[in-house]
C-alpha cells in the first residue's frame, strides 16, 4: 500500500481517522462491503465463525490507514486487500482443519429423526433435513481441500454473485485465474459429492 | 464429464452463453443423463453454499483511537477495560431511558439523509398522506399484501395521531411510509422487509434521530426529534383472523398504488 505524501492534491474528500465524519463514512462503506469481505475471509481462513473476527481486525487496520485510501477508487477492493492480508496471516498462524465449523445440529446426528434439532428446520421433514445436513457436511469437508484463493473465488462467484472482473480486482489476481479457480473448484466439488453420494441421496 | 462439457456448464451457470448456445445446452442436458446429473448436483451445491455462507450482521468497526493499534499488553488492557466500562454504562442508561421492547438502534448516516429527504418532502407538502386507513384489519392486511407480514398499531396514547400512508422508494421500491404526529409534531415511520435493510448504526443530525426496530420479518424506522421512539413500540404483528384475507383493499377511500 503506497503512502501518499501530505499536501497531494486530490479531488473529493479524503478519509482521516481523526475526523468523526470520516469515521462514520468509513463505517457506512464498511457495512456495505461487509458481506463480500466476510466471504473473502471465510474462504481464506476456512472457518465461518472466525471470519468476522478477521474482518473486524482488518477494519481496525484500515481505520488506521484511512489517509492511504484514494477517493474515487474501489473501497471494497482496498478493504479486500487488507482482509486478504489479515486472513492469510491468520490462516498460516492457525494452520488447522478448514471448514471444521459444522452447524451445531450436525453434532447431534445420532438423535432419532423427529426428536433432534434436525426436525426443527423450518418447513423440512426430519428425513429431508437429514439429507440436507449430509450434503452440508460433505460439502464443507470437501471445501477443505480447496486452496484459500480458490475457495474465496468460488464463494464470491456463487454466494455474492460477483463477476470475474470484480473478483480479480478484489483478490488482485488475473481474471482468467479467477475463472479457472471457480471452474476447477466446481468440478472438484461435483466429483467429491457425487463420489460421496450425498448429492445423490439429496436428489431422491 | 469431458472438459468441453465442464466448460460449457460453467458458462451456462455464469449466464455467459448467448441465446442459441443456451438453448442448445439445455437440449443437451435433457438428452444427456450424465450432463443432467452434473447440472443438478451443481445446483444443489450452489444452493448449499448460499445457505451455509450467510454473513452475520455487520458489527460497527472498532475505533482505533479507543483501542491501541500497537497493542502493548498493559495499554491494551486499560483501553479494553475503559471501553467495557463505557459500554456497560451505555447499556444501563439505555435500559433506563425508555420502556421495552429492546433492539432499537439508530440508523446510519446514509439512510438518515434518505429518510430525512422523504420526511422533509412530506412536511413541505403539508404532511398529508396518499392514503388514509385507520388501524384495524384493513391496516394490517395492507401491510401484509405489500410486505408479506401483518402489522398493526396498538391503542395510541394521548398525543399520538396516525395520519396515514405515503409511498417512497427508500430501502426498496416497496418501502411503506406511515405518517404520524406526536404532540402535534410530524413523526415519520418507514417500514419494509428486513431482508432489504441496509446495515445500521448510531447517528443523529440536527437533533433528529432515526430509531430502528425489527418486528419478525419487517424492519421499521422512526424519524423523530424526541429522545426515543414513540411509534415503534406501538407496532406489533397480529395474527390473520378469519375473513381478513377477503377484505378489499380498494373502496371509496383514495386507493393505494
Amino acid at each position: 500500500m503506497v503512502r501518499r505524501p501530505t499536501g497531494t492534491t486530490e479531488t473529493g474528500p479524503r478519509f482521516s481517522a481523526s475526523s468523526r465524519a470520516d469515521r462514520e463514512a468509513f463505517s457506512v462503506r464498511f457495512r456495505e462491503a461487509y458481506r463480500t469481505l466476510w466471504l473473502i475471509a471465510s474462504g481464506i481462513v476456512g472457518n465461518r465463525a472466525l471470519a468476522d473476527d478477521v474482518v473486524q481486525e482488518a477494519a481496525l487496520i484500515a481505520l488506521g490507514k484511512l489517509d492511504q485510501f484514494t477517493e474515487g477508487t474501489s473501497f471494497k477492493a482496498w478493504m479486500g486487500q487488507i482482509v486478504r492480508f489479515v486472513a492469510l496471516n491468520f490462516a498460516r498462524r492457525h494452520r488447522r482443519d478448514r471448514h471444521d465449523d459444522l452447524p451445531a445440529d450436525a453434532q447431534d446426528r445420532t438423535s432419532t429423526a423427529g426428536s433432534s434439532p434436525l426436525a426443527e428446520r423450518k418447513g423440512a421433514s426430519p428425513h429431508s433435513a437429514l439429507q440436507q445436513l449430509d450434503l452440508d457436511d460433505e460439502l464443507l469437508n470437501a471445501m477443505r481441500a480447496l486452496s484459500e484463493t480458490a475457495c474465496a473465488c468460488l464463494l464470491l462467484r456463487t454466494v455474492d454473485g460477483m463477476d470475474y472482473r470484480e473478483i480479480s480486482e478484489l483478490l488482485d489476481i488475473p481474471e482468467g485465474t479467477a475463472m479457472s479457480h471457480v471452474h476447477r473448484s466446481r468440478m472438484f466439488l461435483r466429483q467429491r459429492l457425487s463420489a460421496g453420494g450425498a448429492a445423490d441421496r439429496n436428489m431422491t | 464429464m469431458n472438459e468441453h462439457d465442464a466448460n460449457q456448464l460453467d458458462l451456462y451457470l455464469d449466464g455467459l452463453l448467448d441465446g442459441e448456445q443456451h438453448r442448445q445446452f439445455e437440449l443437451r442436458v435433457e438428452a444427456d443423463a450424465e450432463l443432467r446429473t452434473a447440472v443438478q448436483t451443481q445446483s444443489r451445491i450452489d444452493t448449499a453454499l448460499r445457505r451455509l455462507f450467510v454473513a452475520p450482521t455487520a458489527r460497527e468497526p472498532r475505533n482505533p483511537e479507543s483501542v491501541s493499534v500497537t497493542r502493548t499488553g498493559a495499554r491494551r488492557g486499560l483501553w479494553v477495560a475503559a471501553a467495557l466500562l463505557l459500554i456497560g454504562c451505555g447499556i444501563i442508561l439505555g435500559l433506563r431511558s425508555w420502556p421495552r421492547p429492546t433492539s432499537v438502534v439508530r440508523a446510519p448516516e446514509s439512510q438518515r439523509s434518505t429518510f430525512r429527504e422523504i420526511h422533509q418532502r412530506l412536511v413541505d407538502r403539508g404532511y398529508t398522506p396518499d392514503w388514509e386507513c385507520p388501524p384495524g384489519p384493513k391496516f394490517a392486511m395492507y401491510v401484509y399484501w405489500r410486505l408479506g407480514q401483518t402489522l398493526l398499531v396498538t391503542n395510541t396514547p394521548p398525543g399520538v395521531e396516525l395520519v396515514g400512508w405515503a409511498y417512497a422508494a427508500s430501502l426498496s421500491p416497496e418501502t411503506m411510509v406511515l405518517l404520524t404526529r406526536v404532540d402535534g409534531k410530524p413523526v415519520t415511520v418507514f417500514i419494509d422487509r428486513a431482508e432489504v435493510d441496509s446495515p445500521q448504526y448510531l447517528a443523529a443530525i440536527d437533533g433528529r434521530s432515526v430509531f430502528r426496530r425489527e418486528i419478525h420479518n419487517l424492519v421499521t424506522y422512526e424519524l423523530s426529534d424526541g429522545p426515543g421512539p414513540v411509534i415503534l413500540p406501538l407496532l406489533f404483528e397480529p395474527s390473520i383472523e378469519p375473513g381478513w384475507k377477503d377484505i378489499p383493499m380498494y373502496d371509496d377511500s383514495p386507493s393505494p398504488p
